[in-house]
């Protein structure tokens, strides 16, 4: 699939779809944890996308851009990284030595400092405001990408709690680049035919299920339809990974690796997914919200996180696919400098940083940067516009050229006003 | 007091306003110094002294104006020395001291004097822990540290170390046995721990799991304090049963544990999620415990109740996170370091020159009814 050509080049047909589906089904009879069409996934070395997303806001002080032993530098040290003269929060002994392989973004500056808005303007991208819902980074590069080859769902979502189809993560674009969200690390308890149902029978009934899709589908909004075969059609490939799923079955050493908790395992399972080819993975991490009790609570969350990150850069630089998969850690601001009564910091989208590595990335640059507190940016700031550029950039979309198709109405795919950031790609 | 006037509550006789915030506070034990340890590395002291001041009274012809002398807290140079945050401090309870052992959130512990000018330091160990020195305990010529490094250290007092014991977890609070012959710590899971450090061993240990709570992917502690109570037959575990991380809530909870068996005795849990801790613990020498507390921003309290008591007979709202209780050795003042008011919010805020201010910790000195 050519990233340059329009957007509006790319919406699959349900007959397209399916028949990559069925491809990939069949590919993937000899399926194990990584299946023969993953391997033929990995050598095509499609662009793929690992979108860390720590819920609530990790704070920077505590994590990329420490500032110990200033008014609101926080109790802990800093360490140095492999990059001479960068230092790391001691709470990242890990990536601290991993450094070289990302690059830091740490002049970060957002508008928003709530959650309920800023989780979905920043995921958004907070283009200009045309008054038409923007889709989430995931759902545009399952648009504008489409599914790899594998035939796995473009857009997933590996989360604590529940999981299903989240088709409004997808905006003006339809439901159907929502995202499959695998709640808890299991894919939807009804998504996956039960052992007591046979092939046989579950092709009769599938058959009779298109059947009355498509007296069904007729008089209603083809998107609404669709969205709705895709979710069945995307078991049927699911299927043939399951094993992913099944975390008893992994090495014991690989997962002590990416460590005993929820988010070593999540991102274990992510790892796996983009594996087996889906092309936009996203693991989620919820409770970094610490407006209270923050620097006691940031050691188990930051070190937990320090230890599933650096697992999988180091999985993903082992079997190569760090050249062509984007990676992305992320919150939806930073925390505040002033440490509140109950110990706790607030949301702090001023100055702020992100992690990024993997393709199209310059390894081991560091952008932008605060001042001495740690209060401002010093210098250029940016804001998630220019980091939308530039991650198309990364992703090889040209985010000046490229438009999205609302109807008639063509849409610039981020912040008209910005661009990429300089410095971060390679 | 549960059932008494007004006119029989503390009152409050002096607010000190140091510019930073503060997370530890003790008394010398000879009763003329107030210290402080702050998230700015320092040693804040106060120092009682002898003021005069202009007393001016109505009369029938007017005004008549006097003058008085009173004792009054008095800043005087905070020492400096110290890294990150200075968590712990400590003190002998020998009067005729004038030592203070203080810890940082760097890992240094150091010995100097309280007094002076200037103050002597007499040792300092920079990587005493490797990390963050979570509390310090002092029995006669002896003193025990617990770090974020999982390490319990025994240390003499001058500086040279005489036993260690590492586990797998933070120590988050530790005390002596008050014959001085082990040392009790608690964890960050909040199993607690009996070190006989003559023989290097644990002696025993129990559970206190209601402190601890595995919220998403953070753990949750909440024990603060470890302390001994009529003469080593109960050890109080003071803080928290933690519901939620993130913002972290719990319920304040003070647990009276038989330390013959290790089992919960009578526990007191007061308030709603939003209270959080209890923070720190004074025992009066008339038997009764003066206890702070801190929860989410603006709540917060210090309540008196009597060991194993089903409510306090004394509470107070009015002081909100208070972090640390000082109890002056004539058990007649006590002093709570708090934190100042609208502490929080989310985004810019900035004062009317346009800097960005931090908080600061006002400390109330109080003065308990006669």
């Amino acid at each position: 699939m050519n990233a340059l050509c329009t957007p509006s080049e790319h919406a699959l047909s349900r007959r397209q779809w399916l028949g990559q589906m069925s491809g990939a089904v069949a590919a993937g009879a000899m399926s194990g944890l990584v299946s023969p069409a993953a391997g033929e996934v990995l050598k095509q070395k499609e662009k793929q996308v690992l979108f860390i997303w720590l819920d609530g806001g990790m704070s920077q002080l505590e994590s990329w851009d420490p500032k110990p032993n200033t008014q609101f530098g926080g109790p802990f040290r800093s360490i140095p990284s492999v990059i001479p003269g960068v230092h790391v929060s001691e709470l990242m002994p890990r990536m601290a030595k991993k450094l070289d392989k990302i690059c830091l973004v740490r002049g970060m500056h957002t508008q928003d400092n709530s959650h309920s808005a800023g989780v979905p303007r920043i995921q958004r991208g907070d283009p200009v405001n045309r008054g038409v819902i923007y889709p989430y980074f995931g759902s545009a590069i399952a648009k504008l990408l489409g599914p790899t080859a594998s035939g796995l769902p473009p857009y997933v979502w590996v989360k604590p709690g529940s999981g299903g189809f989240k088709p409004t993560d997808a905006g003006f674009l339809g439901p159907k680049y929502g995202s499959l969200a695998f709640g808890d690390g299991q894919p939807p308890p009804d998504l996956l035919r039960p052992d007591s149902v046979s092939p046989e029978q579950d092709t009769a009934r599938n058959e009779l299920r298109n059947a009355l899709n498509l007296n069904f589908a007729k008089p209603r909004r083809s998107t609404n339809t669709e969205a709705n075969s895709y979710v069945f059609d995307t078991a049927e490939v699911l299927l043939k990974q399951r094993e992913i799923f099944d975390t008893t079955k992994y090495p014991q050493k690989e997962k002590d690796r990416y460590g005993d908790h929820q988010l070593g395992q999540h991102m274990l399972i992510g790892r796996k997914l983009l594996e087996a080819g889906c092309r936009f993975v996203k693991v989620n991490s919820y409770g970094w919200d610490t407006h209270g009790d923050h620097f006691n609570g940031t050691v188990s969350l930051v070190n937990r996180f320090d230890q599933a990150f650096a697992a999988v850069l180091e999985d993903l630089e082992a079997t190569g696919q760090l050249e062509h998969t984007l990676v992305i850690a992320m919150s939806e601001f930073g925390r505040t400098p002033r440490i509140n009564g109950h110990a706790g910091r607030d949301h702090w989208p001023e100055a702020w940083s992100i992690a990024l590595a993997g393709c199209g990335i310059h390894r081991g640059a560091v952008i932008g940067e605060t001042n001495a507190q740690g209060t401002f940016v010093k210098g250029d700031a940016w804001d998630i516009g220019h980091m939308f550029h530039t991650w198309y950039h990364a992703l090889g979309i040209k985010s000046g050229d490229v438009e999205f198709e609302n109807g008639d109405q063509p849409l610039p795919i981020a912040h008209d006003d910005m661009g990429v950031i300089p410095g971060v790609l390679s | 007091m549960a059932d008494a006037e007004p006119q029989s509550e503390p009152q409050k006789v002096q607010e000190l306003t140091p510019e930073r915030q503060l997370l530890c506070a003790r008394y010398s034990p000879d009763g003329s110094h107030l210290l402080a340890g702050g998230m700015d590395a320092k040693l804040h002291r106060w120092k009682l002294t002898e003021v005069e001041v202009e007393i001016r009274e109505k009369t029938k012809d007017g005004e008549a104006v006097h003058q008085e002398t009173k004792n009054e807290w008095q800043a005087i140079t905070p020492v400096t020395g110290h890294h990150g945050w200075l968590t712990a401090l400590s003190l002998p309870s020998d009067p005729k001291t004038q030592r203070i052992y203080t810890g940082d959130s760097w890992g240094q512990l150091r010995c100097s004097d309280f007094a002076g000018k200037s103050p002597k330091i007499h040792w300092s160990l920079p990587d005493a822990h490797d990390g963050w020195v979570r509390q310090i305990a002092v029995h006669a010529n002896q003193l025990a540290t617990a770090g974020r490094d999982g390490a319990v250290r025994l240390w003499d007092d001058h500086g040279k170390r005489l036993a260690e014991w590492r586990g797998d977890e933070e120590i988050y609070a530790l005390t002596f046995q008050p014959d001085g012959q082990r040392v009790v710590f608690g964890d960050l899971k909040g199993i607690v721990r009996v070190w006989d450090f003559g023989a290097n061993k644990i002696e025993r240990k129990f559970e206190l799991n209601e402190f601890f709570k595995l919220s998403r992917l953070q753990d949750v502690c909440g024990l603060k304090q470890l302390m001994f109570l009529d003469s080593g037959k109960t050890l109080m575990a003071v803080g928290c049963a933690p519901t939620d991380g993130g913002t972290m809530q719990g319920i304040p909870t003070l647990d009276w544990i038989d330390y013959a068996s290790g089992k919960s005795k009578s526990r007191y849990q007061f308030g709603v999620e939003n209270d959080a801790f209890i923070t720190d613990v004074a025992e009066h020498p008339e038997g009764y415990l003066i206890c702070a507390s801190s929860g989410v921003t603006g709540r917060g309290t210090h309540f008196f109740i009597k060991p194993g008591a089903e409510e306090p007979f004394y509470n107070n709202t009015k002081i909100s996170n208070i972090h640390a209780v000082a109890l002056h050795p004539d058990g007649k003042q006590f002093a709570l370091s708090s934190t100042n008011r609208a502490s929080n919010g989310n985004g810019r805020r900035l004062d009317k020159e346009g800097n960005y201010v931090g908080n600061y910790s006002p400390v109330h000195v109080m003065q308990l009814p006669a």
